[in-house]
């Protein structure tokens, strides 16, 4: 699914989150939003989720305006947070099954992928222990499983990969998300490891003061870092700021 | 780290300072800064709503006492309200020392309970602090009602210090020897008495001068309320004093020994989900006891028992009546919105239990004083009634990146949704609990030696006006999720503020009128001004003139 910006300013009080950001994501890309501390990444994806609202500029899927209680849409999109909004009180196959229902997905046979998905994300001894007896990173695994079980249009996920996980469930996160991509679905993730962005991202998406200041392929941005990749780019930034 | 570190001025005020040299010495540095410098949650803006909320509720209170005259029944309602407002800070104390956000940042430092306790003290006096101001205007009403009459202005500025003091050393008292009561209920309690005092004083019932005349004899706060306007007909009154000073005066004592046992070891102060605090144990410990074995796992997601939702027909009487008027998508999205675990039926029998230990209570002690009427009343009325709307999981709030997040923003359910499902939920369970209410009013009524049937006649009232009120209601769980009112804007408060304001008269309106076709007005104009202010709030969601989340801090 396309995604466009047009023009999105955001501001908490004086603070100015996002100004007069425009981007234009094309569907089947892996998209990593990067930026310092309050430059915005968390608000991009807040936006794009619908969660927080634009003061001006306008948030378009597959040049449909988008709006909250425009529920067809929403079904297509799929925001995780850094840390998961969960009823901890539920067991996490009950937690899965609850979002496959409310996104409309508990089609015939979705039985059999969760099952892989539980195994695989080593989720499956403990599937049936409420949310509140396991860890922060296992609690993400069952918000992802369940996200990957509905298999959106659009994943929106905030720094996935801070997000307790151990090594194993990023490399399968990023092998379901290449696959996800390769169905044509488009994957947004903000980060702040430079080492990710450089090998798990079609797009690059740098984000400073809430303006963006460059959205392009990887390869490209590394040219325009003068041999020092993302990273001079982001001395630059810093540089430029103070 | 010393205890100065925590609290020393000197010290923030020399950083500061050398913050200020640095950030001067570059102009664009200090162009950034007023840029990002946030104005969000300063102290201006918390001490402009500590100042701006009393003063609209004080105008409330003036516009409704004004009819009646009678400045020793107002006096009472502002006694009933001081005399919660110190158990609710007596229940602070413990929120604010053993269970407040800060503590958990605290506990990672080196510091020992004492250095904590001071850190601590400062935040609760802090917060504490404003009662004197919620007092002053309270009083300064009760004077402009009292405006041709003795006693001058200054004996009823005193009377708001020494209210203030004596609410203070109340909750210290509260805090330090009746700690193991549900303090916050009761204070609850209080405040709505004093509400129900007010709405019954309007209509001028008789019963007022028994629950006015209660509060003069048995709480302190209504003692200085009776020196007050008494001492100057017989001086010997103001012998009230001495018990009223002695209070203030112990309360170092109270105050001393809750600074010589507070001690946070064995408290388990840890950052976890905040649903697993108030989570249902019983729930927990069965399913954490059953582990299921992989085949037995493996059997059941391919049954897709996962899939399944709430047996509406195995559920309560409750549940399987009132998924009858629900659709299969607004089943689920119940069912996401509670949790799976509806419990109206639960409550319902709850609430009878409630109604037979009321009846009982009146039955037996009722000729005692209309104190004890309104209080099982109140106790009835919170536990039948769904004000707002029961426990609504989903609406629950969840801290993450920064702020908190309530479950619903992060799943596909509309507004439309949420708000159908909650209103037919709420006009069933009120239907459910109208027995209770209606009965109940006409026992009181019958007890207070009234007629049964101007009881039960106020009990429909009551129900008339919940149910007119609704559309407002169903925006309260919703509202409480959002940065709506902080993005309020001075239209939208002179929008809200009048219709709020017809409301509170229109319900007065209901009580007081004794036609049938009144009521009927009076309920049909709440309900228009509530559908009113619903729109409203529904175009400003849907069209995203607000944010599905809280930067509130847990405690505030």
């Amino acid at each position: 699914m396309k995604i466009e910006l047009r023009a999105v300013s955001k501001s908490y009080g004086k603070s100015r989150a996002l100004d007069r950001a425009s981007l234009e994501i094309q569907d089947g890309q892996i998209v990593a939003i990067l930026g310092a501390n309050g430059a915005g990444k968390t608000t991009l994806l807040r936006c794009l989720a619908g969660i927080a609202a634009p003061d001006s500029g306008d948030l378009v899927y597959n040049e449909e305006l988008f709006e909250r209680d425009k529920l067809d849409l929403r079904r297509r999109l799929f925001f995780l947070p850094d840390f998961p909004v969960v009823f901890y009180e539920m067991s996490i196959l009950r937690h899965i099954g609850m979002v496959l229902r409310v996104f409309e997905r508990d089609v015939p046979a979705i039985e059999e992928r969760v099952l892989q998905l539980l195994k695989d994300f080593d989720l499956f001894t403990i599937a049936e222990n409420p949310l509140n007896t396991l860890s922060r990173g296992q609690v993400y695994k069952a918000a992802l499983v369940a996200l990957i079980a509905v298999n959106p249009e659009v994943w929106l996920l905030d720094e996935p990969f801070a997000s307790g996980m151990d090594p194993h469930g990023i490399n399968l996160l990023k092998r379901y998300a290449r696959e996800a991509v390769r169905e044509g679905r488009t994957i947004v993730y903000s980060t702040q490891i430079l080492e990710i962005v450089e090998k798990f991202s079609d797009k690059v998406c740098i984000l400073h003061q809430g303006e963006v200041r460059a959205f392009d392929s990887v390869t490209l941005l590394e040219n325009t870092g003068q041999g020092g990749g993302l990273e001079h780019i982001f001395r630059q930034l810093r540089e430029e700021a103070t | 780290m010393s205890e100065r570190f925590l609290s020393s001025r000197a010290l923030e005020a020399r950083l500061r300072a050398a913050h200020r040299r640095e950030r001067q010495k570059s102009p664009e540095l200090l162009r950034e800064f007023k840029r990002n410098r946030k104005s969000g949650h300063s102290a201006f803006a918390r001490g402009a709503r500590h100042l701006l909320m009393p003063l609209f509720w004080a105008f409330i209170f003036y516009g409704t006492i004004q009819r009646q005259h009678d400045v020793q029944w107002a006096a009472s309602i502002v006694a009933l309200w001081a005399a919660g407002t110190a158990l609710k800070w007596g229940h602070e104390w413990f929120q604010q020392f053993y269970a407040s956000d800060s503590l958990v940042v605290l506990n990672l430092l080196p510091l020992d309970d004492r250095q904590i306790f001071q850190f601590q003290l400062r935040r609760y006096f802090a917060g504490a602090g404003w009662i004197a101001w919620e007092l002053l205007l309270g009083y300064g009403v009760l004077c402009l009602l009292q405006a041709d009459q003795s006693p001058p202005l200054t004996a009823f500025v005193i009377a708001a210090v020494v209210q203030a003091a004596l609410v203070l050393a109340l909750a210290l008292h509260a805090a330090s020897y009746l700690h193991m009561l549900p303090l916050g209920t009761v204070a609850g309690l209080f405040r709505m008495t004093a509400i129900v005092l007010l709405i019954l004083g309007v209509q001028g019932l008789e019963v007022t001068k028994t629950l006015v005349t209660a509060t003069e004899f048995f709480l302190p706060t209504g003692w200085t309320n009776y020196v007050l306007l008494q001492s100057s007909r017989d001086w010997s009154i103001l012998a009230l004093g001495i018990p009223i000073a002695a209070i203030i005066y112990l309360s170092r004592y109270s105050f001393d020994r809750l600074r010589s046992y507070y001690s946070l070891e064995g408290f388990e102060i840890l950052p976890g989900p905040p649903s697993s605090v108030g989570g249902d144990e019983d729930e927990l410990t069965a399913a954490s006891f059953h582990r299921a074995g992989p085949t037995e796992i493996e059997d059941r997601v391919r049954a897709r028992y996962f899939l399944e939702g709430v047996d509406w027909n195995l559920s309560g009487a409750l549940e399987k009546f009132i998924a009858r008027f629900l659709s299969p998508r607004e089943r689920i999205v119940t069912e996401f919105l509670v949790a799976h675990d509806p419990g109206w039926t639960r409550s319902l029998k709850w609430s009878f239990w409630v109604w037979l230990i009321a009846c009982v209570v009146v039955l037996g002690f009722g000729q005692f004083g209309g104190t004890i009427v309104f209080f099982a009343a109140y106790v009835l009325a919170a536990a039948s009634l769904p004000v707002f709307g029961g426990e609504w999981k989903a609406m629950r709030q969840t801290p993450t990146g920064g702020v908190f997040l309530p479950g619903y923003s992060l799943y596909p359910v509309a507004f439309n949704e949420i708000a159908r499902i909650l209103l037919k939920v709420n006009l069933v369970r009120i239907g459910a609990a109208s027995p209770f209410v209606i009965s109940f009013a006409a026992l009181a009524a019958y007890k207070l030696q009234h007629s049964p049937y101007i009881g039960a006649i106020i009990g429909v009232k009551l129900l008339c006006v919940l149910v007119s009120v609704q559309p407002l209601f169903l925006l309260v769980p919703i509202s409480s999720t959002t940065n709506a009112t902080s993005r309020m804007t001075v239209i939208w408060f002179l929008v809200f503020a009048p219709v709020l304001l017809v409301m509170v008269a229109a319900i007065v309106g209901v009580f007081i009128t004794t036609t049938f076709l009144g009521v009927v007005g009076a309920c049909t104009l709440l309900l228009l001004l509530a559908t009113f202010l619903f729109a409203i709030y529904r175009r400003a969601y849907r069209k995203g003139r607000f944010d599905l989340l809280s930067e509130r801090t847990r405690n505030s």
